[in-house]
């Protein structure tokens, strides 16, 4: 005898044959839940809420407006990557009577002096802009530790235009806040005067730890979560909407991002407030926008014109206004540099491989080439005019060691140039080569661009100069 | 003795030893909904419809005909509607009659801004590019506008259109929001100049005080106009309209223009002194549910982002007045020549051999960072050389300020020289540089163009092309 019967027909509960209990599910106006696909979609259905895993906590499944599955998909934009004790090339640094120090164990430091003075400050701040356009919502994730100071001692993170690198009120941003008086809560501020503001949750962080702290600017809201990322859990996930009477979100069509200390008034007590920034990621969801790797690296300053790790240094041997040194030509590099001027005085014709640029990529990068080029000409004296010169050009990719006798490099033609006459102006035809399939250098390995005179004559009034162009990208 | 019996056989329901009941899941004429792997399917299984949310609404995830979820990343941005000064988008045209049209950073474009409703007058806004709408590929378009509703004969609308408009009379073909003569506010198809379609009335709905997100998409089969409160996170109406079976295309035309629209089609009666105007702040159109692998910079170059226009004003960015000569440089270290995104150069002769003489330098755009793709330099001999020399080219990129004394990352870009005295007429080799890998300038940085002499003097004049586009 079934013991649950439908009170006006008088239906029992079937049971299968496994001792299964047979149910389905209905909404609250008796409808079932379950569809027979292919059957027309009525406003009353219902359906079931999806939910997946992150960092060991149940989140919703997110969608855009018309129903299409949010992916983890994610085109980052700009990283924030210590590798030495500056910040990195593409953020820039502000301060006033405040210090900022950075080191690999804790990141980088605002407020590294601890100090209160009333207007000092210490901001760190993308070199970039970054487009947050309708349908692209922006998203940014930080480690940083927040060292909660006395009154006074503000705190932010998030994003601004204009600049916030100053004691200066945000105009338009969309941030976490930890204000003067000791209250830390997202925060949207629209034209500087109005602004939107979460609620507090100063009391839930802990001065000793660092969190992840992200921002999603969505078109009609901003969402701001914070986690512990030692014991995975959410500290506050809270999303303040864009106002109705505003006719774009944050008004402005790109944003820096930054993080700040600042003193409006003189700092009260003892513990004045710092900040730790380790780690710092920004980019865009929900487009497809199908952005080249190398054109998303270079646009993170990994591209070969400046140092990976050292802080905006030219990495090309061209000194403004200024002809480049004699090589000497020799198996070890006549110049440490990822290409640039070069000179040599004619040499005699040999199968000698000269290592005429050498460049070691700074640990930890690996270097893809992408390109080369090459243009020699003739700037020397014209006593020899019917001597005719050949040289011969090939890379040396991945090479450990900087001298290509024993450095084990793997070499790759680039190309030949001849100069039939030694006219002062005569040049040799341009090398330009564009790899589809690039060359890889790893990490404290060696670039180099090979020369070699198979025919020539030793005239030390011959002079050639030229360029070599080294295009590509660290990873 | 067990719970639950089954009323034919009495068996009995388990439950285990946690005390969980053992229930499965059923369909309404006893058929289980859990399959198996690898099961055949049979059209009478039945599936769990899938949620989730969006703006803080329940969404019944979307999938394509043929059951492929459909993914937010897959939308391929085509034409945004960024306002950056204090006029309307420089992809966008803002053909009016009488009526006006303001911009502002804070209240996006307002269409009748003058705020008359004279008959026959119109403010649109439009964008210059006509978007393809592909069979499987569905037109996405949003807008974050504000309506404020007028009197009679006081119209509105905005959507997707035909062609160009060019009067205050209803759309040839379209499907957009029409707030009508009427003072209705309905999704709308039109054909034929005719409006063959329409919605339920909204318009008691909105209010003339707030942004709201007005979204259209545009599939084969069907329109759907999805109205929703940014504020409130709430939606205000979602409404489809079906493609007449009829017709063996919807809505005829291959292209569409995104656009808005205020005008009045006879004399309008004004809602006190206020007759219908609308702000414009935000807006995008682009595709779903296709993989073309559109390369990020054909997506800025058709958004106008490219090097040929400056991004927030739509000005020419080279240095090439219509039929004129380009001013003679008097190349220096310190500042650039011509102050353009490449362009004609002219010089007559320049100084110190291995000096780096500053050609061009143009500054990023703010808030725009540019990113370099390709350069290429032609040079002719304008003034007789007398003996031999090269010319040796190079860029710096990303340089703080418009001079070559400090700061600056170089890169060489390639040598031309000649031997001996050369005649005017003479051409040097042509430089061009394809840069697989990006070089990128920040805003309001600079990229400049650069020439040291190695040798002896001549004139030149030639032309200098930067390709890149903005980001």
């Amino acid at each position: 005898m079934a013991n649950i019967r439908d009170e006006n027909t008088g239906n029992g509960v079937f049971v299968d044959s496994n001792g299964t209990l047979q149910i389905g599910l209905y909404d609250l106006n008796g409808n079932l839940i379950f569809k027979t696909p292919g059957t027309s979609y009525l406003s009353t259905d219902r359906i079931m809420p999806m939910g997946g895993l992150s960092d060991n906590v149940w989140r919703s499944i997110r969608s855009n407006a018309i129903g299409d599955l949010a992916s983890a998909s994610f085109t980052p934009i700009i990283d924030y990557t210590i590798e030495t004790t500056n910040i990195p090339s593409n953020f820039y640094s502000f301060t006033s009577s405040q210090t900022i120090t950075t080191a690999l164990a804790t990141g980088t430091l605002l407020n590294a002096s601890a100090i209160g003075t009333s207007g000092s400050y210490a901001v760190i701040e993308s070199s970039k802009l970054i487009p947050k356009n309708s349908r692209g919502p922006l998203f940014l994730k930080v480690r940083a530790r927040l060292i909660k100071g006395g009154i006074n001692g503000t705190a932010e993170i998030g994003f601004a235009n204009p600049t916030p690198g100053s004691a200066a009120l945000i105009g338009f941003g969309f941030f976490f806040y930890y204000d003067n008086m000791g209250t830390l809560r997202p925060k949207c501020v629209f034209n500087t005067l109005t602004s939107v503001l979460g609620t507090d949750f100063s009391a839930s962080i802990s001065s000793s730890k660092y969190y992840d702290w992200e921002i999603l600017v969505d078109d009609n809201y901003v969402r701001f979560i914070v986690s512990d990322p030692n014991t995975q859990t959410i500290i506050t996930d809270q999303t303040l909407t864009i106002s109705e009477g505003i006719g774009k979100t944050g008004q402005y069509s790109h944003f820096f991002t930054y993080a700040r200390i600042y003193y409006p008034a003189a700092g009260v007590g003892t513990t004045f407030t710092q900040m730790y920034v380790a780690d710092m990621m920004v980019g865009f969801v929900d487009r497809n926008l199908t952005k080249p790797y190398s054109h998303i690296q270079s646009g993170n300053f990994l591209n070969s014109l400046i140092s990976p790790t050292t802080n905006l240094t030219q990495i090309a041997n061209w000194s403004n206004s200024a002809a480049p040194s004699a090589a000497t030509l020799a198996n070890t590099a006549s110049y440490s540099t990822m290409g640039g001027q070069f000179s040599f005085a004619a040499v005699a014709g040999a199968e000698t491989d000269y290592a005429l640029f050498e460049y070691q990529i700074p640990s930890p990068y690996s270097f893809y080439c992408t390109g080369i080029e090459i243009d020699t000409f003739n700037t020397g004296a014209s006593g020899n005019v019917a001597t005719p010169t050949m040289l011969t050009w090939a890379l040396g990719s991945n090479s450990p060691s900087a001298n290509i006798a024993t450095s084990g490099g793997k070499i790759v033609t680039l190309g030949a140039q001849s100069f039939p006459s030694a006219v002062i102006g005569s040049q040799g035809q341009q090398i330009n080569q564009h790899f589809t399939t690039p060359f890889v250098t790893d990490a404290g390995n060696y670039i180099q661009i090979i020369m070699k005179c198979p025919i020539g004559v030793a005239t030390a009034s011959q002079v050639f100069r030229g360029v070599v162009q080294i295009e590509g990208y660290f990873e | 003795m067990a719970q639950f019996n089954d009323i034919n056989t009495s068996v009995g329901s388990k439950v285990d030893t946690n005390g969980t009941s053992q229930t499965g899941l059923y369909d309404a004429n006893g058929n289980p909904i859990f399959k198996t792997l690898n099961n055949a399917y049979i059209t009478t299984d039945r599936i769990i419809p899938l949620g989730s949310f969006s703006d803080n609404s329940w969404k019944g995830l979307r999938t394509d005909k043929i059951g492929g979820y459909t993914s937010s990343s897959s939308f391929i941005p085509l034409i945004t509607y960024t306002i950056e000064t204090t006029t309307v988008p420089k992809n966008w045209n803002n053909p009016l009659v009488t009526m006006t049209t303001s911009t502002t950073l804070a209240a996006g474009s307002l269409l009748n801004a003058s705020n008359i409703g004279t008959a026959s007058t119109y403010a649109a806004t439009q964008s210059f590019k006509a978007v393809p709408k592909d069979q499987r590929i569905p037109l996405i378009l949003r807008l974050r506008a504000r309506l404020v509703k007028g009197g009679a004969n006081s119209l509105a609308d905005w959507g997707f259109t035909n062609a160009v408009i060019a009067s205050s009379v209803t759309l040839v073909a379209g499907f957009y929001f029409l707030y009508g003569d009427d003072g209705t506010l309905k999704p709308t198809a039109s054909l034929l100049s005719n409006h063959i379609l329409q919605g339920v009335d909204i318009a008691p709905l909105i209010d003339s005080t707030r942004y709201y997100n007005w979204e259209i998409v545009l599939d084969d089969n069907y329109v759907r106009f999805i109205v929703s409160d940014p504020n409130l996170q709430t939606i205000i109406s979602d409404q489809t309209i079906l493609i007449p079976p009829m017709s063996p295309r919807f809505g005829q035309y291959t292209h569409w223009y995104p656009f808005a629209r205020c005008y009045a089609d006879a004399a309008a009666s004004a809602a006190g002194v206020q007759f219908t105007q609308l702000y414009v702040g935000d807006g995008v159109v682009g595709v779903v549910d296709v993989n073309y692998k559109k390369p990020y910079p054909h997506i800025q170059a058709g958004n106008f982002l490219n090097s040929q226009s400056n991004p927030t004003t739509a000005s020419q960015i080279s240095n090439w007045t219509n039929s004129t000569v380009p001013a003679t440089a008097t190349p220096t270290n310190a500042s650039a020549s011509y102050t353009t995104l490449g362009g004609e150069f002219l010089w007559t002769t320049l100084g110190a051999t291995d000096t780096d003489y500053d050609i061009f330098a143009f500054q990023a755009t703010s808030p725009y960072t540019f990113y370099c793709t390709g350069i290429s330099i032609d040079t002719v001999v304008n003034v007789v050389g007398t003996a031999g020399g090269t010319l040796q080219w190079g860029a710096a990129f990303n340089s703080p300020a418009a001079t070559l004394a400090t700061n600056t990352y170089r890169l060489s870009l390639g040598a031309q020289s000649w031997q001996g005295a050369v005649p005017v007429g003479t051409q040097f080799q042509q430089i061009i540089k394809k840069f697989d890998t990006p070089y990128v300038i920040d805003a309001s940085r600079y990229i400049q163009i650069f020439v040291k002499l190695i040798g002896t003097v001549v004139g030149c004049r030639g032309i200098v092309g930067i390709e890149g586009y903005f980001e």
